[in-house]
């Protein structure tokens, strides 16, 4: 996306959209690759949870151990229907997910910073500005595969065994 | 108190909620983190 020439105000400092776009390949990577790193150690730290407390012969869902949680995880609980149980009756079997696109809800999170950070592209780019672009992409493809084949594993219902612990 | 790398060893249920809570604060570490990963990403 080629800069404009306006200029954003914040208390401090003055940035024009050129600094801000040639910034955003670098700052998305680095959440992205983050964000990616902690949700593959979610899947060792879940199961050791899990089994500390099958030790302990206490029934828990996912909800009451994960206390931290983010807009993400509200947004998936969102419901049209009116009528349910407040809570679901028995723990949730992990085919749970299976056809359900919110196991998709990370995934497009990070399609949506792979897209951001080829925005920052435009033509007539020095090509080391595109260098550094495409890099920056590449990278976040490459660690998203992983997040991208295991949501589609649990949508499918197939190759538990290989994706989930 | 028993010794945890020891496979052999029953770890009882002092020891189990020991490692329970250690489990958990570890799980919230997580979380919290990718909670401002996520909203680092979409602010």
């Amino acid at each position: 996306m080629r800069p404009s020439d306006m200029t954003v105000d914040f208390p401090l400092v003055k940035l024009n959209p050129a600094g801000l776009w040639a910034l955003t390949p670098a700052v998305l990577t680095v959440l992205s690759l983050s964000l990616i790193g902690s949700l593959n150690i979610m899947g060792p730290v879940w199961k050791r949870l899990s089994d500390s407390t099958d030790r302990l012969e206490q029934k828990v869902f996912f909800t009451d151990l994960d206390v931290n949680k983010n807009v993400i995880d509200y947004l998936v609980y969102l419901r049209i229907r009116p009528e349910g149980p407040v809570e679901p009756t028995k723990a949730p079997i992990e085919t749970s997910r299976k056809w359900s696109l919110y196991v998709f809800s990370y995934p497009l999170l990070l399609l949506f910073s792979i897209a951001s950070t080829f925005l920052a592209d435009y033509k007539g780019a020095p090509t080391s500005f595109r260098l550094y672009v495409y890099g920056c992409g590449v990278l976040q493809v490459l660690f998203s595969v992983r997040i991208w084949y295991r949501a589609f594993c649990r949508f499918l219902g197939i190759r538990r065994a290989q994706t989930e612990i | 108190m028993p010794d945890l790398r020891n496979n052999e060893t029953q770890p009882d249920s002092g020891t189990d909620w020991r490692l329970f809570e250690i489990h958990k604060a570890s799980m919230e570490a997580v979380g919290k983190a990718q909670g401002r990963f996520v909203n680092a990403l979409l602010s």
